[in-house]
């Protein structure tokens, strides 16, 4: 699915958006607003990782979860407008190629999720100060997200990178989960890999596409059981030992999550 | 020397007995997915590990978390920031696999390795010197004014790494093309396959 399919007559608005000021100037300087572009997500999902992941009981857990997220909120909000900024001027010189991208939609739908998600929603979890809206704004957030992760699914030659988002999630159940159980998890992860590497490289031959894609979706499938079934086992234990909701251990995942996909949507833009 | 394991890295290492049999060098810059895979996971990875390194580095300027303690941010921090860096040598260390010629010759690569190189000094110089007196300054929100520029350089450092790698995918200096003598001798055109060529050859 692209923007091309979806809004077909806006073709000429398109094309002509690169004549108009300031597209014009930042294609001549296209590589410097993709750094400034590229630092204002690094800042944003830093920022975001961290108050994130202290909810998750990990990070800075000698001090309350609020304290790191009044302390990280600012970089978060710098990071969230340079980033939509940059991310809408360089797409202005770029429209045309951005417009018939699914990969692009995808990015463009998770930005809006991850904007929902930052603004209205982790700050009254991560205050413990919910009000009567928060839920219908996680409602909205989580939906974007995942209308954004079904578009790279759907995708084609994008939907590789959804594989960055399930690599994303299981790096961060990785370091939530702790003792005994972080080694079994961690090798869990490690053999599902490597099988995928072997039905990849080894089992099919190369011109086997569709079994290839087979085995791919099977075994992202049981990455995704495996993963998914320690994140609940650990959220119960930290609701267990008095920590956060079910609820905020949620928000907290997608929090990083819908930038990862923003971020993986944004290169695979350059790969098909 | 370096050029020539180069040379082998890229075109024999792997090789089939076949003419047409790719190295593994060729095989992974080939690969339908991987090679996409690989560099997108260094470009995420830099999230965490840059993201984390620019808090670490702001509350050392007496920036951000100002309430907390240095050492808590150190001790919690740093090893998300390790990792994030392991994941970026190892899937950086394949991206240059793929093309290793491409990035000997490029002067934004060797840029950026200098600048790595800064990076890691600056390291040094925070633990060997700065990391002594930690517990004079550790719970101020703003620490001394050496600990604040190596905060400092810190950001500025790794933010030139950055700008660096991003431009590596341009070609605008790319050996063959006529450049100044300062470029050319920079990126060792004279011993790439394309060549030295001097701007006024081409601008008589």
């Amino acid at each position: 699915m692209t923007l091309s399919e979806l809004f077909p007559a806006l073709q000429p608005f398109v094309a002509h958006l690169v004549k108009v000021w300031p597209a014009y100037d930042i294609k001549a300087n296209f590589a410097i607003w993709e750094v400034f572009h590229i630092v204002s997500v690094l800042t944003l999902g830093g920022a975001s990782a961290l108050a994130s992941l202290r909810i998750l009981g990990v990070g800075l857990v000698e001090r309350p979860i609020e304290e790191t997220y009044r302390g990280v909120s600012r970089l978060i909000t710098i990071g969230l407008v340079a980033t939509t900024i940059s991310g809408l001027l360089i797409g202005m010189a770029n429209a045309e190629r951005l417009y018939d991208s699914a990969a692009f939609l995808a990015k463009f739908i998770a930005l809006i999720g991850g904007i929902v998600l930052s603004f209205k929603v982790l700050g009254p979890v991560a205050l413990n100060e919910p009000r009567s809206d928060t839920r219908l704004w996680a409602g909205l957030g989580l939906g974007l997200w995942a209308l954004s992760v079904l578009i790279l699914a759907t995708g084609g030659l994008v939907t590789p990178g959804l594989l960055h988002v399930l690599s994303a999630g299981s790096l961060i159940v990785l370091v939530v989960v702790q003792g005994r159980t972080r080694w079994l998890y961690g090798a869990g992860c490690l053999v599902i890999l490597a099988a995928m590497s072997v039905a990849t490289n080894l089992l099919f031959k190369p011109e086997d596409m569709a079994s290839i894609d087979m085995a791919n979706i099977v075994l992202s499938g049981v990455w995704l059981a495996w993963v998914l079934g320690f994140a609940v086992v650990r959220g119960r234990a930290i609701i267990k030992d008095g920590g956060p909701s079910t609820f905020a251990q949620t928000i907290a995942y997608a929090q990083i999550l819908v930038w990862v996909t923003a971020a993986a949507g944004g290169r695979w833009i350059a790969f098909a | 020397m370096l050029r020539s394991f180069l040379v082998w890295l890229q075109t024999s290492l792997g090789k089939g007995p076949e003419e047409f049999d790719p190295s593994w060098s060729e095989a992974l810059l080939g690969s339908l997915n991987f090679w996409g895979l690989l560099e997108g996971t260094h470009l995420i990875s830099l999230m965490l590990f840059a993201g984390v390194m620019l808090v670490i580095d702001l509350r050392l300027m007496g920036v951000a978390l100002k309430t907390v303690p240095n050492s808590i941010i150190t001790r919690r921090l740093l090893p998300l920031v390790l990792g994030g860096f392991a994941i970026m040598v190892i899937t950086g260390t394949a991206l240059f696999f793929a093309k290793p010629l491409v990035y000997y010759h490029n002067i934004w690569f060797r840029l950026k390795l200098v600048f790595l190189v800064l990076a890691g000094l600056n390291i040094l110089w925070f633990h060997l010197v700065l990391h002594k007196t930690q517990d004079q300054w550790d719970a101020l929100e703003r620490p001394p004014t050496a600990v604040r520029l190596s905060g400092l350089a810190s950001i500025t450092v790794w933010l030139l790494v950055i700008i660096m790698g991003r431009f590596i995918a341009y070609n605008w200096y790319e050996c063959g093309k006529p450049q100044t003598a300062f470029i050319n001798q920079v990126q060792a055109c004279a011993t790439s396959e394309q060549g030295a060529v001097a701007i006024e050859a081409a601008h008589p």
